[in-house]
């Protein structure tokens, strides 16, 4: 080998070196102190072991403002490329603490960009691991300008690819926007997400609050419903997307994998399950456990809007999307944050072929002028269209209470619901027996002689009539009446015989849901 | 266990998998594989770590 090749090589492996020490150690040192890990370790644990190979790693920026020519970024903050997960391609991006403060600047956006397109060309999910002070100041508008690249890619992607954000540190300002476009966002308990950060909210509105209360991962996860996922530490979280991208395909144009697990029917202990009173509360988790394979129910925003359960499962192996009313949160009624935690979900379904399966039992839209003036209408709306949009196969199962325009919302024969199965405890009306009594026999209760007796007999009348599946299931409105013994194997025939199904819309650039 | 006897055992694991006599496998040279950043980091830190694979 000449002295030529000799120096050449000695640069390159110099410059391998100088971006795979990242920040160096000390503040590697402090990563790691403050329970993170760094960018690259980061990849590694997200991929299959050995899987990972990064792009990229010598792009840098052009920047020479404020002595940023004189400042070391390597890598420019950001680790991109590609791997594999369960053995399936996937691309990533994972921003270097260490670099800058993982602050964003054009090469650094370059980067992202660079692996979402490939991404894209590949037809493989992207995943973008986000540590970062948020823009680069000193690169000015070029870092701006960076972040609407992202945005635009993420639109573009969306219904596309699957599109994970993974917070593990602060996310702050526009950075926040990339997330809040893909489809499922999870935290570390550490890491943060707000568009102006606890010193800004106090000198613009005088509010004193912290940076966890304002945009931690508990208040994202509970309250504003931003946040799909929570989990204590980064090796757990990088655990939590790999256990996701399991039951996703990898584009709108696949299949999710089939997973051979073990098939659970617990269906003659739903009788025990769901009581036979509709005032009774039970966790609808157990009535999922009884018919998915073993383990394989997967929750999605678990601590937000609880009084609906969403989440991915496996039936015989194969993944579909169950939406379920849960009668131990407000009796299961529908409200806005229930209407927007289904309505997102059953389209990422729909997307990308996943089909769903609705449990139902609702008694309403929850009143009050909490709900009005929060749009309910709006919100509600939400669900209804995005039900009768999904051309999914769509399996509901009617359990108990199905009143009103909320019976509606679930996924109803009229919504496009393929298959709509009841049990013979179903109550199907406009709404419930009380209510419909005070109503209807307003007059008869008033001009009887004994108005509580009258109201008895209105009461017993509109239960024999109404409160029940029987005139659904002669209207058509539901398929069949089942045993709930029969309920895993009706469910699983339905989905197999709905396997080729095919319902195409109209042509149009885009529906306009009720945002 | 002696640090050489581990390797002899692994060498005669991989060669018997292979179906190759192992008093014929001569070992030339070894090399070290170094630990990656992440596995240093789980075993400094004591933590109790899986990767989670499909099926679990």
């Amino acid at each position: 080998m000449d002295q030529k090749w000799q120096d050449s090589i000695s640069q390159l492996n110099q410059r391998r070196e100088n971006v795979a020490a990242a920040g160096g150690p000390d503040r590697i040192a402090k990563q790691h102190s403050s329970g993170k890990l760094t960018a690259r370790e980061r990849m590694e644990a997200l991929f299959d072991d050995g899987t990972f190979v990064e792009i990229n790693d010598q792009i840098a920026s052009r920047c020479s403002d404020f002595g940023m020519d004189k400042k070391k970024k390597p890598g420019d903050g950001v680790v991109t490329g590609y791997g594999y997960i369960h053995g399936r391609l996937a691309f990533a991006s994972s921003q270097d603490f260490t670099v800058g403060g993982g602050s964003l600047g054009e090469a650094h956006a370059m980067k992202i960009c660079r692996a979402m397109d490939k991404a894209m060309e590949m037809k493989a999910p992207f995943i973008s691991i986000n540590d970062s002070g948020g823009a680069r100041i000193e690169e000015g508008i070029d870092s701006l300008s960076g972040y609407a690249d992202i945005f635009y890619r993420n639109t573009i992607a969306s219904g596309v690819i699957p599109q994970i954000s993974v917070i593990m540190g602060p996310c702050a300002g526009g950075a926040c926007y990339s997330p809040a476009i893909t489809d499922f966002i999870f935290m570390t308990d550490y890491s943060q997400m707000y568009i102006t950060g606890p010193a800004v909210v106090k000198s613009v509105t005088g509010e004193v609050i912290s940076s966890a209360d304002l945009g931690g991962a508990a208040v994202h996860s509970s309250t504003s419903g931003v946040a799909h996922f929570v989990y204590p530490d980064d090796l757990s979280c990088l655990n939590g997307v790999r256990q996701l991208l399991g039951y996703l395909p990898q584009s709108n144009l696949d299949d999710s994998m089939t997973v051979p697990g073990v098939a659970v029917d617990n269906s003659a202990s739903l009788s025990s399950i769901v009581p036979a009173d509709s005032k009774k509360a039970y966790d609808v988790r157990n009535v999922i456990n009884s018919l998915v394979d073993e383990n394989s129910f997967f929750e999605i925003q678990e601590s937000f809007a609880k009084n609906i359960i969403i989440g991915f499962g496996r039936l015989d192996g194969e993944t579909i999307g169950i939406i379920a009313n849960q009668a131990l949160y407000m009796a299961g009624s529908l409200e806005i944050n229930a209407s927007d935690k289904a309505s997102r979900f059953i389209r990422f379904c729909d997307s990308f072929n996943i089909p769903l399966l609705t449990l139902v039992d609702v008694p309403a839209f929850l009143p009050g002028s909490q709900q009005e003036h929060g749009g309910i209408i709006r919100h509600g709306a939400k669900l209804l269209y995005a039900y009768s949009e999904a051309t999914v196969p769509k399996v509901s199962l009617i359990m108990r209470k199905a009143y009103g325009g909320a019976y509606i919302a679930m996924n109803s024969k009229g919504t496009g619901a393929d298959v709509v199965y009841a049990w013979p405890i179903a109550e199907i009306a406009v709404m419930g027996a009380s209510g419909a009594v005070s109503i209807i026999g307003k007059k008869q209760i008033e001009n009887a002689e004994d108005p509580a007796a009258k109201k008895e007999e209105l009461l017993n009348e509109y239960n024999d009539k109404f409160m029940n599946p029987y005139i659904a299931a002669e209207h058509g409105y539901v398929d069949e009446v089942i045993l709930p013994e029969e309920t895993r194997s009706k469910i699983a025939e339905a989905f197999n015989m709905l396997k080729t199904k095919e319902r195409s819309l109209p042509y149009k650039k885009h529906g306009n849901i009720p945002l | 266990m002696e640090e050489s006897l581990i390797v002899a055992m692994a060498v005669a694991a991989i060669a018997e998998e292979n179906g190759v006599d192992t008093n014929h496998v001569i070992v030339r040279s070894f090399k070290e594989v170094k630990k990656s950043s992440l596995e240093q980091f789980v075993e400094d830190n004591k933590i109790s770590y899986h990767k989670y694979q499909l099926g679990e």
